[in-house]
């Protein structure tokens, strides 16, 4: 645990309040049930650091490394940095960063969302997350609607190779070094078409997100395509939305990422009236159960305990007005008819 | 307390060795973090693991409330394990999805249809409410595979799917169908587009049933067998009843069809062991609990069902599940980087 302390005084936690983490006090607070809600705070400084509390004791019980840029709206200190400026293997995550990149070209009028992309056997990915892999039964032709739709929520892989049909590797590249990312980059494969989903750091993730809210980074069509998805009930569940009704998850955009021992998650938590109010990039590697992609993953585990208590801390504050209000989601279910 | 003291009397689980439930004993134990039992593998027989199992849905049930229907077996137990009300007529909702899939895939083992063959998801089909992924393209039209209409509607449970499948199969056809494969109560409700339908009505035995048959091959051919269990036992299946507390490869190993809708939350499925045959096969419906505009997993019922879902999973554990004359595909996934 010499590390975990280590980690917990990098982040300015101190050691005298929270020595308990070391000897394991906490691990009892998060074992509550349903993942340990927090009391909402007044303040955005005092959520933040209430987010930070939590992050430093969810992340010290679950052990492996964390790296992670967390921010509350209004708050003059940052919730979280954690080795905030750590190139990382993004995994699906970096899935934001190819949507914005092929949806980028949309508002400069070189793509359309309803032009069609062919889903053939040969594209997809055997056994890969998503939709698409299932299908076992190909050419579907799918707008660039539907493929930003699966690659948003389900996390689709084949979804990515479609991307890249439409935006090379080296454009996506070049689109996110001129928004001002230079280091949330896929990384290229002998097939310009085709890209391992590459890095980022927790800063830039969490900067794109902000902007990407804020209205600077797409126009508001495009924005809303992106936000739609990932606060739709189909978007990832098993992590910061995990311990949430269904209103609560739509107010709640995110992705997350996995492969290998890592587990990843980014988004954003909007107040009750569509303003952003917390902003998160957390990405972590190393904890025990590589082989466990499901709910039961210790960083998963952790995240939904984080999620639970990151709401419900900024649960009474009003987000940043200057964003751009994003259109909350209507959900209803059906019957049919 | 009464009707439910009244259940579990009907479910044969006695009043003596359970009355802490009714006396609200039980209702702390529901209500403890994610530990649930002690789950012993000592099970060492269906018989036990369906006694169990019948235990665990009398507490789970009782401490969440509303009304319940379901019928639940063990393969090998010569007791049923939970037969509540098995022959109400309930709304399934989305859990007709199985059926309308099936009457789909009938109709291409029959030559009728093929997987291959393409339907176009119009703005016009895609408008209106609902869950899934076709609603949120916002671009039409694309044109894809039934194959592809199949996953959506078996996975994250798309409303547009199931319309889509009425252009290939209108209702009454459905309806026709499954009755033909002696379902009778297990229908879709037409409307007047003969294309469209409300997805309907079964009983938790019936659904049962479907699904033992699906599961044992008399239903479809193998192909088709393997489409449906393929997509229900995906990753991007429903994960916040039954599967929920669950690691990649349990919920692999666990194929479920969740439906919701005003007050109801049902689910019903097929567990397999690791050997993959069939080791348990449940048909639940739960209606009336609160919170009904909560469709997320905070629900008392879908809650109910996650606690549910990790304990019939560890009774079943040790068995080797029920021999099958059709083979059944392992599911092999593999997260992926891209490339």
């Amino acid at each position: 645990m010499g590390s975990s302390l280590n980690r917990r005084t990098a982040l300015g936690l101190g050691t005298l309040a929270t020595a308990g983490a070391v000897f394991g006090t906490p691990a009892v607070a998060s074992a509550a049930p349903s993942g340990g809600g927090a009391a909402a705070e007044t303040t955005p400084l005092r959520a933040a650091r209430k987010v930070g509390r939590v992050y430093a004791r969810e992340t010290a019980e679950a052990g492996g490394n964390w790296q992670a840029f967390v921010t509350v709206a209004g708050s003059a200190e940052v919730a979280v940095a954690d080795e905030a400026d750590t190139v990382l293997e993004a995994y699906s995550v970096n899935k934001i960063a190819v949507a914005t990149a092929v949806l980028d070209k949309v508002d400069r009028g070189l793509l359309t969302l309803d032009q069609r992309v062919d889903v053939t056997a040969a594209i997809v990915v055997p056994g890969g997350d998503g939709i698409f892999s299932l299908d076992g039964a190909y050419p579907s032709s799918v707008t660039l609607g539907h493929v930003l739709a699966a690659l948003l929520t389900v996390s689709d892989d084949t979804a990515v190779r479609l991307c890249g049909l439409v935006a090379p590797a080296a454009e996506i590249n070049q689109i996110l070094v001129d928004k001002g990312f230079p280091n949330t980059q896929v990384e290229p494969v002998a097939n310009p078409n085709r890209f391992f989903l590459g890095r980022s750091t927790p800063r830039e993730t969490h900067d794109l997100l902000q902007r990407l809210v804020a209205g600077t980074l797409l126009s508001p069509a495009s924005t809303d395509a992106i936000l739609s998805r990932l606060r739709a009930p189909i978007a990832f569940t098993d992590g910061i939305r995990r311990e949430m009704s269904s209103d609560e998850r739509l107010r709640i955009a995110t992705k997350a990422g996995w492969f290998d021992t890592a587990r990843h998650e980014a988004g954003i938590i909007f107040d009750r009236a569509g303003a952003p109010v917390l902003t998160y990039a957390i990405f972590a590697d190393g904890q025990s159960g590589a082989g466990d992609f499901g709910a039961t993953h210790p960083a998963v585990q952790a995240r939904a305990r984080m999620g639970r208590a990151f709401l419900d801390t900024v649960d009474a504050l009003t987000g940043d007005a200057a964003a751009r209000h994003a259109r909350t989601p209507r959900y209803q279910p059906s019957n049919g008819g | 307390m009464v009707s439910q003291l009244n259940r579990r009397a009907a479910l044969g689980l006695g009043t003596i060795a359970t009355a802490g439930a009714v006396l609200g004993a039980q209702r702390a134990a529901a209500a403890a973090p994610a530990v649930f039992e002690a789950a012993p593998l000592t099970e060492s027989s269906p018989l036990e693991a369906a006694r169990r199992i019948r235990a665990v849905y009398g507490r789970e049930t009782a401490a969440a409330g509303g009304t319940w229907q379901a019928y639940i077996t063990v393969p090998g137990s010569r007791e049923v394990a939970v037969s509540d009300e098995p022959d109400s007529v309930v709304q399934a909702y989305s859990v007709n999805k199985i059926a309308v899939a099936i009457a789909v895939l009938d109709k291409v083992d029959r030559k009728q249809l093929s997987l291959t063959q393409r339907i176009n998801v119009t703005a016009a089909i895609a408008a209106g409410d609902g869950d899934g992924i076709f609603p949120l393209d916002g671009a039409y039209p694309s044109a894809v595979t039934l194959g592809h209409v199949l996953s959506a509607l078996l996975t994250v449970s798309d409303d547009v799917a199931a319309r889509l499948c009425g252009e290939v199969v209108p209702a009454a056809e459905i309806n026709r169908i499954l009755a033909g494969k002696g379902f009778r109560k297990t229908q879709v409700q037409p409307v007047a587009n003969p294309h469209r339908f409300y997805l309907g009505r079964t009983t938790p035995r019936e659904m049962h049933t479907l699904l033992r048959q699906l599961v044992t091959g008399r239903l479809l051919s193998r192909s088709s067998t393997n489409v449906m269990l393929s997509r229900l036992r995906s990753p991007i299946a429903f994960t916040d009843g039954i599967r929920r507390e669950m690691s990649s490869a349990e919920r692999a190993r666990i194929a479920t069809k969740a439906g919701w809708f005003g007050n109801g939350r049902h689910e019903s499925g097929i567990m397999f062991s690791r050997a993959n045959k069939p080791s348990l096969i449940y048909s639940i419906f739960a209606t009336g609990q609160a919170g009904a505009a909560n469709f997320g997993a905070t629900h008392p019922a879908v809650r109910a069902r996650s606690r549910m879902g990790r304990a019939f999973f560890d009774a079943v554990g040790p068995l080797p599940g029920e021999s099958l004359d059709v083979a059944v595909d392992t599911p092999s996934r593999e997260p992926s980087n891209g490339g």
